[in-house]
């Protein structure tokens, strides 16, 4: 049986869910830009997210993306409606996409306390 | 490594501004739906129209939106018959603004819609920094 590093998975899924939170509010910030198309992250998975940015030794230095979060998806295969101007945001799909990951947050943040309740009563604290 | 939450706040907050710029564009032409010029066939006020554009946050690398274009709408004025008024030309026609009050309401609420979406975007990023945060509560 392979170990589960809890700690290590629970900081990479609150990663993800942060970078699909940027996405959902850009696409929302973009609802009414011409020929915008909407963005979201792959699914997640446990080796999905690399931790592959460049150092940094200068201020200018462009960053690479999101935190490492690999694979920014453009959602135009799930795409609900695509409106005159060209752009393909839904206003109730990004809804529905920031409750998920409100609840999946939520989820997380309540592993991460119950576990760091158990780790604690170990020493008693 | 930016925050990515923060980016969130921030992009959320470009998305607020810009829906203000729409709304004042909106009222600027319901304002100005009966402003005719002063003197006999002179033109009327146009519509004016706003566009977006999504510029690339260097110091984030994500999509935020801003005002690209203050435009004129081209389409013709309304030629309304007023002998008695100050900007009639020979034969009594008054040029009206192209502005369509339905136009502009269905624009406001659409306007609305977005900034609401935008609030709601802004409320849950700050819902899920105090969530991490309250982890350090006991």
């Amino acid at each position: 049986m392979a170990e589960v590093y809890l700690s290590a998975l629970s900081k990479s899924h609150a990663d993800w869910l942060s970078v699909r939170q940027t996405l959902i509010s850009s696409n929302i910030a973009n609802a009414n830009t011409p020929g915008f198309k909407a963005q979201d992250v792959k699914a997640f998975d446990q080796k999905n997210t690399k931790f592959t940015d460049l150092l940094v030794t200068n201020a200018n230095h462009l960053q690479g993306g999101l935190g490492g979060v690999d694979g920014v998806a453009s959602g135009a295969d799930s795409a609900w409606e695509t409106v005159h101007s060209g752009g393909n945001v839904n206003l109730a799909r990004e809804a529905i996409k920031s409750g998920d990951v409100a609840t999946a947050f939520e989820l997380n943040t309540s592993v991460v306390r119950s576990f760091h309740r158990m780790v604690s009563s170990v020493y008693g604290g | 490594m930016a925050d990515p939450l923060k980016a969130a706040l921030a992009i959320s907050g470009s998305g607020i501004e810009a829906q203000t710029h729409r709304m004042r564009i909106v009222s600027e032409n319901i304002a100005n739906a009966n402003s005719t010029g002063n003197t006999p066939g002179s033109d009327p006020y146009s519509r004016k129209t706003i566009t977006f554009a999504s510029v690339m946050d260097r110091a984030s690398g994500v999509a935020k939106v801003q005002v690209s274009h203050f435009g004129v709408d081209r389409t013709g004025y309304i030629n309304q018959y007023d002998p008695s008024h100050i900007a009639a030309d020979e034969k009594g026609m008054v040029k009206m603004p192209n502005v369509d009050m339905f136009m502009e309401i269905a624009d406001m609420r659409e306007t609305v819609r977005t900034y609401e979406a935008n609030m709601q975007a802004t409320k849950q990023a700050r819902e899920m920094i105090s969530m991490s945060i309250d982890l350090m509560r006991n």
